[in-house]
């Protein structure tokens, strides 16, 4: 919806009807393939009659009006949903399109601070999609320089924008926030209807067309983060079936490794010492009942004297992992 | 803002009235003025301000306003002109927007065949008819039986600029 424009209460004076919003005040878009800006429409008619019995034709004077170029964009978020992020950078992706009649670049303008965002990131830089490929690429998608503008668009033809974020660290698992891409066109944007003389593509007027030549779009984050608890826990069996810890017993230490938040945690590596006054039993590692073997690169875990050492590797957010080895206490 | 808008405005009317167009002689023999002219729907403010819908001359448009294209004619001559017929080739930029007349009679197919508008049938590109829309036609024709001397008249038609 866009606001009806106002009533103009001067006498005598004719103002251009937006067609547009003629109707109802709401904004609807030119069709697709509209006539292009600068196109002379002419119009001569023709006619014949019979004068005295002679028959004659004749034709008008041309009439030619020539087209506008409306100033008119649209932009979208492009992302499906909200984009999962961890402390660090991230991307959000928009589609700015020239939705009016003649070429036309867009000045692009990012809000991080929205209403209802539980933080806010930074942006670092807006960047173009060179490649055309969708995904942004470091390196190769053309960072834009301040005012971050768009290639000039021909009409009906699409951009994507990325926006290049900072995500702030210490953010709780599932905290929010929106950052508005602002777009307006940069021959000139206003209420629309209003004219920017001898601005338009073919040397006629550039006229704001029903969105006002701009338009904003929201992008969506959400945080997604986990921590690492660990849990250790022993186990005695004396050479008597009882559980004292005395020389020859033989204690099962067991460590849970437990995920707690939404996010997958990866490079996780368990380790621990052999205690003082123990002595490993070999072939005792396990990672959750499964065996492990002692030794190193054939598995995921290796063990020896001096301590044991298994990676995990990824673990998702709300899952665990227990390992155990055991050790004989020394005479 | 709107100051710069009703500026710009008042420049292309007075461009608009400078240029209405002059009457053009087909053939130096002929008695007869056909006069083209387009006029596209604007906002009138009237003397109690309240603004009206009405009919300006562009110089400018721009894609979805309302036009009005027609032709003026005039019997400058001594004798009545009779079998008047005027056809009018539809721009390309522009469609018709409505037909009051069913009976108007027009072509759908560039001037090839014409008949009256309720009964034309175009084919779409997968072969199959369909009855015409007004956005089909591309020409409109009018047949005035009789203009005596020094009267006039006018014929007309509304479009969209596409």
């Amino acid at each position: 919806m866009i606001n009806c424009p106002p009533a103009i209460l001067r006498h005598g004076i004719i103002l251009r009807l937006l067609p547009v919003i003629a109707a109802s005040c709401v904004a609807t878009p030119l069709a697709a393939q509209a006539t292009p800006a600068g196109v002379i429409i002419e119009s001569t008619a023709e006619a014949t009659y019979e004068d005295g019995g002679t028959t004659r034709s004749v034709s008008s004077n041309p009439v030619q009006v020539r087209v506008d170029e409306v100033l008119s964009l649209a932009i979208a978020a492009r992302d499906a949903g909200p984009v999962t992020v961890r402390s660090g950078p991230a991307v959000l992706s928009f589609l700015v399109t020239n939705t009016g009649n003649g070429p036309e670049q867009f000045i692009l303008d990012p809000v991080v601070s929205v209403a209802g965002n539980s933080f806010d990131a930074g942006v670092t830089d807006l960047a173009a999609d060179t490649n055309g490929n969708s995904v942004y690429d470091a390196g190769i998608d053309a960072i834009l320089p301040a005012p971050a503008t768009t290639a000039s668009l021909a009409a009906d033809e699409s951009q994507t924008i990325f926006a290049l974020l900072a995500i702030p660290s210490g953010l709780a698992d599932g905290a929010t926030s929106q950052i508005t891409l602002n777009a307006r066109a940069a021959t000139g944007n206003g209420a629309p209807g209003t004219v920017f003389p001898g601005a338009g593509d073919g040397g006629g007027d550039a006229v704001a067309g029903a969105s006002g030549a701009s338009a904003s779009s929201n992008g969506q984050l959400i945080v997604s983060a986990s921590s690492v608890t660990l849990l250790k826990w022993a186990s005695v069996e004396d050479p008597f079936g009882g559980s004292a810890a005395v020389p020859g017993a033989t204690v099962t230490y067991s460590i849970q490794t437990l995920v707690t938040g939404s996010a997958d945690l990866s490079g996780l590596v368990v380790t621990d010492a052999i205690p003082p006054r123990t002595t490993y039993r070999p072939g005792t590692l396990r990672r959750d009942g499964s065996a492990l073997t002692d030794a190193a690169n054939d598995d995921a875990g290796e063990a020896s004297m001096a301590g044991i050492r298994v990676n995990l590797g990824t673990l998702a957010g709300g899952s665990s992992s227990t390992v155990s080895f055991s050790v004989s206490i020394n005479d | 803002m709107m100051r710069k808008l009703l500026l710009a405005q008042g420049l292309a009317l007075g461009i608009g009235l400078a240029a209405l167009p002059l009457p053009a002689l087909g053939q130096a023999a002929s008695d007869l003025q056909l006069e083209g002219f387009v006029q596209v729907e604007s906002v009138i403010v009237d003397e109690r301000g309240a603004p009206r819908r009405g009919w300006s001359e562009p110089v400018t448009v721009i894609p979805g306003d309302l036009l009005r294209m027609g032709t003026r004619y005039t019997n400058g001559g001594a004798n009545v002109i009779e079998n008047f017929v005027i056809s009018n080739p539809v721009p390309p930029a522009v469609r018709v927007s409505a037909v009051p007349d069913p009976v108007q009679i027009v072509s759908v197919d560039g001037g090839q065949s014409w008949g009256p508008f309720a009964g034309q049938i175009v084919r779409g590109a997968d072969g199959t008819a369909r009855p015409a829309a007004p956005e089909d036609i591309t020409h409109l024709r009018w047949t005035i039986a009789a203009v005596p001397p020094g009267s006039s008249g006018m014929v007309e038609y509304a479009a969209i600029v596409r």
